[in-house]
């Protein structure tokens, strides 16, 4: 992922050294929106899982 | 490597000494650490309460090895259990896995005709006492009662009622006739092996009820925040954030086996709340002692407050002067920062290489919290 650089009032790419004083930032990828609707959809497939295979080893035969 | 270790209990009664024996021997020839009081816990040294030490030996087994017979075994008045009793209840407690085998014909009874007529009985005497019977009242009933075969121990009973309450499981156990335990085993194996997979699940489940759970716990702290003269009280509200937000390791995975840790950030010194106004950014609230400006252009780009709005992303920013990382959070017309401050070691050049991680340690730490502050905030500007 790019990493931006703010300094002297001009956002550019972060290239080679930067003032000490620059403003680096690089956007993440997801929200915490897009955080929290995926952790949640992986969190109920997560629970499906260990539902139906706790069901399997458990049943008597 | 280590064995399963299995702790075989069953009262010392004729007809289940010579299956102690044999499942003993041949655990043992399969590999297993078996223990058992008569070959290899008791009753040394002298001195040793006997009791404790076979709790102890459950305590430090893997599978608990129940078998029930006709005979209740010893009764201790002060604990009103047998010994028996207090192995499998210290075996559930501690979370073992318990496999108990029954005597068919007693089981028959009990789930024929016992078990339902010590229910009544225990329904019927909460309601005319207001308490439960003690054990000692249950088993007085057992033993006058003509339709409890009289030829089994009334504890035996009692022993598989606590055990059907608790929903354990009771495989048949017909006395002269072997158990297979290599088979038995196997199956045993082959279902704790379907549920080794889903270690790494039920940790991530672990974690997401943890974040969840400390979000939820700031809603109730959210909701008693009492209202300034002059609007909601942010700056409670930020600091209510601000002070979950702990510092932590910031990881560098290399693909989803191995990650290692490259640094770390502090604790959250500060939050600020900005919301647009027009062609600006209007300075609403901070928490802690922080630099804010009363309001940003749109169009500053040396203010990671009006980057993160025109960016419409979350996203980290960094200072190498200031030692600190800015967490900036967007959502609809409004900002909101916290501030950690880096740990040491960390300069422009590092940041560079790390950033993903930075953004990964900081933006994911609770996705839950800043999703619900988010809401939060969003409902109380709009």
């Amino acid at each position: 992922m790019n990493v931006y650089v703010s300094k002297n009032g001009k956002v550019s790419l972060a290239v080679g050294e930067q003032p000490k004083d620059a403003l680096l930032f690089a956007p993440a990828k997801k929200s915490s929106t897009q955080l929290v609707q995926e952790d949640l959809s992986a969190w109920k497939i997560s629970n499906s899982l260990i539902q139906e295979r706790f069901a399997q080893a458990t049943q008597r035969q | 490597m280590a064995k399963a270790k299995i702790f075989i209990s069953s009262v010392n009664e004729d007809g289940l000494k010579r299956l102690r024996k044999e499942a003993f021997d041949e655990l043992r020839q399969l590999g297993h650490e078996p223990v058992m009081w008569e070959e290899n816990l008791g009753p040394w040294p002298a001195y040793a309460d006997p009791v404790s030490k076979c709790l102890d030996a459950v305590g430090e087994a893997d599978i608990f090895l129940l078998f029930v017979g006709s005979r209740g075994g010893t009764y201790y008045k002060e604990a009103q259990r047998t010994v028996t009793h207090m192995e499998f209840i210290q075996a559930y407690d501690k979370g073992k896995t318990i496999l108990v085998f029954a005597d068919t014909s007693v089981k028959a009874a009990f789930f024929g005709t016992v078990r339902k007529w010590i229910d009544d009985f225990l329904e019927q005497y909460m309601t005319e006492s207001g308490r439960p019977p003690s054990t000692d009242e249950v088993l007085a009933a057992l033993r006058h009662h003509p339709g409890v075969p009289s030829h089994v121990d009334p504890y035996v009973w009692f022993l598989l009622h606590d055990l059907s309450v608790r929903n354990v499981y009771m495989d048949d156990l017909s006395l002269g006739v072997r158990i297979d335990w290599p088979t038995y085993f196997s199956d045993l194996l082959r279902r704790g092996s379907m549920l080794l997979p889903l270690r790494n699940s039920i940790i991530e489940n672990g974690r997401r009820l943890a974040q969840s759970d400390e979000a939820f716990r700031l809603l109730p702290e959210l909701a008693s925040l009492q209202p300034k003269a002059d609007g909601p009280d942010y700056e409670a509200v930020l600091g209510a954030v601000a002070s979950r937000m702990t510092g932590g390791r910031i990881e560098h995975r290399y693909g989803p086996y191995v990650s290692e840790t490259v640094g770390t950030y502090e604790s959250c010194i500060g939050a600020t709340l900005y919301a647009r106004e027009g062609e600006k950014m209007r300075f609403v609230a901070k928490w802690g002692d922080v630099a804010w400006n009363r309001s940003f252009r749109l169009d500053d780009k040396g203010s990671y407050v009006a980057l993160t709005y025109q960016m419409n992303k979350d996203t980290v920013h960094y200072t190498q002067s200031k030692s600190m990382f800015y967490g900036c959070f967007k959502h609809g017309e409004h900002v909101l920062t916290l501030h950690c401050p880096a740990g040491p070691d960390w300069d422009n050049r590092k940041y560079v290489t790390y950033q993903e991680s930075v953004n990964d340690a900081i933006m994911n730490k609770n996705p839950y919290l800043v999703f619900l502050v988010k809401m939060v905030l969003g409902g109380l500007l709009a």
